[in-house]
């Protein structure tokens, strides 16, 4: 049960990073130039990026160690 | 760089992997295993990131701009779906004993040898370049270290005998046992080795040009923009730079699960499902830090060389060399050397077993002429022909590189592997998820798909060494210009990777559905799809979930296994097969479906489930099932597991109940050993004033002519013991009334001041005999409570004359107090006596407790006073306890609840009296 939730949550973060890192959203930030000394499409794709990680890392490992923090170690 | 110092610090780096790998197979043998947690299945999935993304993505970057990172993002995006898709192929593999992509997709489709043996012929295709390349760059570090250039050195350069070296690894520590479900667990500490090793020394090398050659980011950034091609690289050129970008991501999500060397790491390697949790994240935030300094260094080697004909591909080599760090240099070729090296030794793993058990077994088993021959000797043949296949596909590897690969970039190669790859998504994922896809449809499907990615990226390369006429490319191939390989069916605008991707998927996934849904499944192919699609349902019982009938007897099984397993794994697994079915393996005598099932699984771990399928067929006799006898059965067995369920949720619930019956029981027999005790008690306590009476009697019986001054003495004794039997019985049947639940209260509005005042008028006579001091402290217009006025009493005359019997006898003193709080009464009982000690203070509300421990207390009572008041209090909702301790006195308190339809009688009651007052 608990799995199935778990997979949707999943889904759901890879879908939305997809559309966040794809055509059209990544033509917004199309553009050459830098913001604080980087260019802003590398910007924009590393920070996207970290955050999917982060995301991924928070679902399925910090509430799992949340959940048994006996175990933790 | 000293040439032959470079070369000695290559081997010593191979030989540091064979310690490493012979230690960890050490610490396993002795049962502590390295290999057995999430981290390191997260490392050694870093084989993804191989010369490609060390040299590669640095070259690409500087040439091409920001579409290296789509190789990287694609596998984060799919990262979240591993839980979803790659532990469902785990959980198959595991429970079908698959160990290859080939042996995957042929598995699926009914243990279809040409399926098996045409993905096979793809992946090698597809791979040996890519291997060919980590050998390039290992090569071209190489002659960069040293300043000596590759032409210089005849046929076996320096290269060549890495790659035996390599070979020489793969077959050390690849091919232990003749089971490909064997983990390797050697290999894979030398690959999380790996993969720790290159990502340091790739971030130092990044270190080093960020912020030891360039002031930092920012001033690396101030000054790249003023190259001319600043702007171009750090945006996408319009609608084909994001079709590229798109493309990409798709072909490297695909990659990351369908690449045999993914495959044998995550899915053959994997110890735990759950160790995907950890990897899901941390195999992507690896691939994040590695990229780091990757756009840096390209940047910076822009900068530093740029009119140069130095090649992108090697500036983190080479930026270091220009400065003068030699050390550094060195151990960045480590580094790559590391990269190359652990997707040379996966690979090449996962192809040999590729090879050799979905091409080679199924001609050794499936001609009878072959198998006869050889059929004593499969298990010593399977374990050389992999050897052999692992050289094999090392040396073509260093072939083809010799031929092809020295013109192509880094990049191209490896984008070409990764569409090969890509043509088995639709199989694949069709496979897991869809149960109506056909053989005949994946074999379309990817027989398509692989045509068009030969066509449109191979072809375009084989012109480019010239085995092609270059009018091929310009003028299509006979002078048809709709075949041009790089603008099919004229379809121009994209980049040749999106292109080619975009052809052979169309017509792979387009194939695919299309047959499936026009063809029809075999009823084995009908049931794979069933366990395939719904494997979580039926991992527990698989044996029984594959439909098979026929005959087979259990020495042929045996041999069977016996010939590719040896004697004693066999017997290991009959013990295995006895412990998870609960029925024995005889020696002789037919064989039921699930061993033959089991042993089917046995051999499909060693020579791939076609050949078992063939090798199991050859010994038994099998008899035609229909389809719909698949389904009927695989329905059965998924009752069966429902019905399992019910049966374990009833067993559970008969054993809950078992458990009440049980206390009740008990219970039961406690309250019959009560009764009995009640009885002899009452009887000896009735018995007691019985023979006084009937003595005394007897006494004035036989002497008529005592004084009357006796006759009046022993005749209030009479009277007395009379009384005392009369209250006892009255006693023991209001009780008795209240066990049963008889009992029925009178209730009505009740002051409780009132209940107070009249018992103590009732006792004040005996008070007074005693000479008692007796204060009563009640608080001012108290609520009434619901209750039987009568029976209250009753119970505060049991405290009082309680409180009177044993308090003081010299200087007796007893406090009645009451008072309302929190929709409570509480009323205590206080006297001066000799108290109870505590252990006794439950006790005295028995029945019968003062009177059997007459030691106590004075024998001054028939001790059912307490037992009886307390039957009051509960039945009113209340409750009665004691506190005291020994010599201190004792006070007794109960507690009633005040109802609110009782608190609303209060208000009348006031009211009227209110009335009456005024």
């Amino acid at each position: 049960m608990r799995d199935r939730i778990k997979n949707k949550r999943l889904l759901f973060i890879s879908i939305l990073f997809l559309v966040l890192l794809n055509f059209p959203f990544i033509s917004i930030f199309n553009k050459g130039g830098l913001v604080a000394g980087v260019p802003v499409l590398y910007g924009y794709i590393m920070l996207v990026w970290l955050l999917c990680i982060v995301a991924i890392g928070v679902l399925v490992d910090w509430k799992r160690a949340k959940r048994k923090p006996k175990t933790g170690a | 760089m000293n040439y032959w110092l470079v070369i000695g610090v290559s081997f010593c780096y191979l030989a540091l992997l064979f310690a490493l790998a012979s230690w960890a197979e050490r610490r396993s043998a002795a049962g502590n295993s390295l290999v057995r947690n999430p981290y390191v299945y997260a490392l050694s999935m870093a084989v993804y990131c191989t010369a490609w993304t060390y040299y590669g993505s640095v070259g690409r970057a500087a040439s091409g701009g920001l579409e290296y990172l789509a190789i990287y993002v694609g596998p984060t995006l799919l990262a979240p779906l591993w839980w979803l898709v790659l532990r469902k192929i785990i959980r198959i593999c595991k429970v079908q004993r698959i160990t290859t992509m080939a042996d995957f997709v042929s598995s699926r489709y009914g243990k279809n040898i040409t399926l098996g043996s045409i993905v096979t012929l793809v992946c090698v295709l597809g791979i040996v370049p890519y291997i060919s390349l980590q050998l390039k760059a290992i090569a071209v570090s190489l002659s960069i270290l040293t300043g000596r250039t590759a032409e210089v050195e005849a046929f076996p350069d320096t290269s060549f005998f890495l790659a035996i070296g390599l070979a020489l690894f793969t077959i050390v520590y690849g091919t232990r046992h003749v089971e490909a479900t064997e983990r390797h667990e050697g290999m894979v500490t030398a690959i999380a080795f790996e993969s720790v090793f290159k990502l340091v020394v790739f971030l130092a090398a990044g270190v080093f040009v960020t912020y030891g050659v360039f002031g930092g980011f920012g001033e690396l950034m101030q000054r790249a923009a003023q190259l001319p091609d600043f702007g171009r690289l750090m945006t996408f050129s319009g609608e084909s730079g994001y079709a590229q970008w798109c493309w990409m991501v798709v072909l490297s999500m695909l990659a990351i699960v369908l690449l045999p060397r993914q495959f044998q790491v995550a899915v053959v390697e994997n110890v735990n499902e759950q160790h995907l949790n950890k990897a899901m994240w941390l195999f992507p935030l690896y691939l994040f830090a590695i990229n780091i300094f990757v756009l840096p260094i390209a940047l910076g080697g822009d900068l530093l060389f740029a009119g140069d004909r130095v090649d992108a591909d090697m500036f983190v080599l080479a930026i270091p060399l220009l400065e003068g760090e030699s050390l550094l240099a060195l151990l960045v070729y480590l580094g790559g050397f590391a990269a190359a090296t652990s997707m040379v030794i996966v690979s090449t793993i996962a192809l040999s077993v590729m090879v050799s058990n979905n091409l080679l077994m199924p001609v050794l088993v499936g001609v009878p002429v072959l198998k006869l021959r050889f059929q004593e000797r499969l298990s010593s043949i399977l374990l050389y022909s992999r050897r052999c296949c692992i050289l094999g596909v090392v040396l073509s590897a260093y072939f083809y590189y010799k031929g092809v690969a020295e013109y192509y970039s880094l990049l191209e190669v490896g984008l070409v592997s990764f569409a090969a790859v890509a043509q088995f998504a639709p199989a694949v994922l069709g496979g897991i998820f869809w149960k109506e896809g056909t053989r005949h449809g994946a074999l379309a499907g990817i027989i398509a798909g692989s045509a068009l990615w030969f066509y449109t990226l191979v072809v375009p390369s084989m012109v480019g060494v010239n085995m092609l006429p270059a009018t091929i490319l310009h003028e299509g191939p006979f002078g048809i210009a709709w075949l041009r390989p790089l603008e099919l069916f004229n379809l121009q605008g994209l980049d040749y990777i999106s292109h080619a991707m975009f052809w052979s998927m169309l017509f792979n996934a387009g194939l695919y559905m299309g047959v499936s849904l026009l063809s029809r499944q075999t009823s084995q192919e009908r049931n794979q799809a069933e366990v395939f699609v719904d494997i979580f349902k039926y991992s527990t019982i698989y044996e029984s979930s594959i439909v098979w009938k026929g005959t087979a007897y259990i020495p042929d099984i045996r041999t069977l296994l016996v010939n590719f397993l040896g004697a004693r794994r066999t017997e290991v697994a009959f013990k295995a097969y006895q412990r998870k079915y609960a029925e024995p393996v005889e020696e002789e005598g037919k064989a039921n479906p699930k061993l033959v099932t089991y042993a089917e699984k046995l051999l499909a771990g060693v020579i791939g489930s076609a050949s078992a399928r063939i090798m199991v067929a050859s010994v038994v006799k099998e008899e035609e099932i229909s389809m719909e006898e698949v389904l009927h059965m695989l329905k059965e067995s998924q009752q069966l597991i429902s019905i399992n369920h019910e049966l374990r949720r009833k067993s559970a619930e008969l054993r809950k109940a078992t458990e009440q019956l049980r206390s009740a029981n008990e219970r039961l027999k406690q309250l019959d050993q009560l009764k009995d005790e009640f009885l002899s008690t009452v009887t000896h306590e009735l018995r007691t004033p019985l023979t006084s009476i009937r003595a005394l009697s007897e006494v004035l019986y036989d002497n008529p002519e005592m004084e009357r001054q006796e006759q009046e003495h022993f005749l209030h004794t009479i009277v007395k013991e009379s009384e005392r039997l009369t209250r006892l019985i009255s006693q023991v049947l209001d009780l008795e009334r209240f066990e049963s639940g008889k009992q029925t209260l009178a209730l009505a509005p009740v002051q409780l001041q009132e209940v107070i005042a009249e018992s103590v008028e009732a006792l004040a006579q005996l008070v007074q005999e005693k000479g008692i001091e007796l204060v009563v402290d009640m608080q001012q217009n108290m609520p009434a409570i619901k209750g039987d006025k009568d029976r209250l009493v009753q119970v505060m005359v049991n405290l009082l004359s309680n409180a009177i019997k044993f308090c003081d006898p010299v200087r007796g003193k007893i406090i009645v107090s009451g008072y309302y709080l929190a929709g409570d009464i509480k009323v205590n009982v206080l006297d001066n006596g000799r108290g109870i000690a505590p252990e006794f203070q439950q006790q005295i509300f028995d029945k019968f407790y003062q009177a059997e421990n007459q030691t106590i207390r004075k024998p001054l009572g028939s001790g059912l006073g307490l037992a009886i008041s307390k039957k009051i209090i509960e039945s009113h909702q209340g409750r009665v306890w004691v506190e005291s301790e020994t010599g201190k006195g004792a006070r007794f308190c109960f507690v009633l609840p005040v109802l609110e339809n009782a608190g609303r009688n209060t208000q009348d009651i006031r009211h009227r009296s209110g009335e009456v007052n005024s």
